[in-house]
């Protein structure tokens, strides 16, 4: 079937929908990642809460961009795992830099997944549902991290959005050896 | 395969399919949602103006689409798209001209894009019907919805949807160049 017959037909955005919410679900260290990305930006308060989840998925495109155009991006699956280790890390010894400093790691690492992304991207049957399923899934993701991160202003939350935060780490962990 | 698209679910009828043809269109479904967003940012005053702007729009250009047969190309839902979903992630203030201009955009976009080949002649106004009611409502719902978010939590879903809105839009803009 013609990929321009695929890009609008009911099958091809279904099938698009489903692989992009489906993707970041199905990769733990790129799930553990995202819900760190919302946890770290709970955790340093406003305006990281909000400032990080954005700053990710914008810079994204830059490594979205390299990835359609063939451009190597060396390690990227070490360097998805590498973003759980550290995001994780930050919040395990809770860690609060400077703002353009958290920006500037949370976009470093948004490269690497962007990258993957878009090496994937003409695969799919419909880019923009397979995109849109992405965006859906990811931002729930940050969400879910965000929510937990409300949790550090409850009695005994700080130990436990701190333990989260190690749990991410490990499972970054877990994955850089599996690729080193 | 157009048939899927203009009729989701199979048997479900010209009028229902017009519905949802602005809901399950990725492109439309985009468009809808950053623009919902962006009228809900810029406030009351600003929806009470825009919305009547974008509902008349949409209802003569989903009329009038048959007559000059042409559709804008899918590129420029996706630019659309990623300014406004840019403008959101940055919760921009802008004054009540833009609002106005891109809730009559949002009607022209979306009802010249609602073409009608494959559907019957004499369900050709049943489609059309159906399309003003599913994008016109959905425009209407989704933005005083969200222009009622209040809590810090809310705003911040928001500006995270607008970011990845803008980030999806960009991507798929370039892999189409590619």
């Amino acid at each position: 079937m013609a990929l321009s017959t695929l890009m609008h037909d009911g099958a091809g955005i279904a099938g698009g929908f489903a692989s992009g919410i489906l993707h970041p679900l199905t990769g733990p260290d790129h799930l553990a990642a995202m819900v760190a990305v919302g946890l770290w930006g709970a955790f340093l308060g406003m305006p990281a809460i909000w400032l990080l989840p954005v700053v990710f998925p914008l810079v994204m495109v830059v490594g979205a961009a390299l990835g359609l155009v063939g451009v190597a991006v060396p390690g990227v699956e070490v360097g998805i795992a590498l973003s759980a280790v550290a995001l994780g890390a930050m919040v395990a010894i809770a860690a609060k830099p400077p703002l353009p400093f958290a920006a500037a790691l949370v976009g470093l690492f948004a490269i690497f997944h962007g990258h993957a992304h878009g090496t994937e991207l003409p695969d799919s049957a419909n880019a923009l549902a397979y995109s849109l399923g992405f965006v859906l899934s990811t931002g729930a993701l940050h969400l879910a991290g965000i929510g937990l991160g409300f949790m550090v202003n409850k009695p005994g939350g700080h130990n436990f959005v701190r333990t989260c935060g190690a749990l991410i780490a490990l499972t970054g962990l877990a994955f850089l050896f599996d690729w080193l | 395969m157009l048939l899927m698209l203009h009729n989701p679910i199979e048997g479900i009828g010209s009028f229902y399919g017009g519905i949802l043809h602005p809901l399950v269109v990725p492109e439309q479904a985009l468009l809808l949602v950053t623009t919902s967003a962006f009228l809900a940012q810029q406030g009351l005053p600003a929806l009470r103006r825009a919305i009547p702007v974008g509902l008349v729009l949409l209802g003569a250009a989903v009329f009038a689409q048959p007559l000059c047969a042409w559709a804008p190309p899918q590129s420029l839902a996706l630019v659309l798209g990623a300014l406004l979903g840019l403008s959101v992630a940055a919760q921009l203030r802008l004054p009540l001209v833009f609002p106005v201009v891109i809730a009559g955009l949002f009607g022209l976009v979306i009802g010249l894009s609602t073409d009608l080949q494959e559907i019957p002649v004499r369900e050709e106004g049943l489609f059309q019907s159906g399309a003003l009611l599913g994008g016109g409502l959905g425009l209407l719902c989704l933005a005083v919805w969200l222009e009622s978010a209040e809590l810090l939590w809310q705003e911040v879903v928001i500006r995270v949807l607008g970011s990845w809105a803008a980030a999806s839009s960009l991507i798929v803009l370039m892999w189409q160049r590619v």
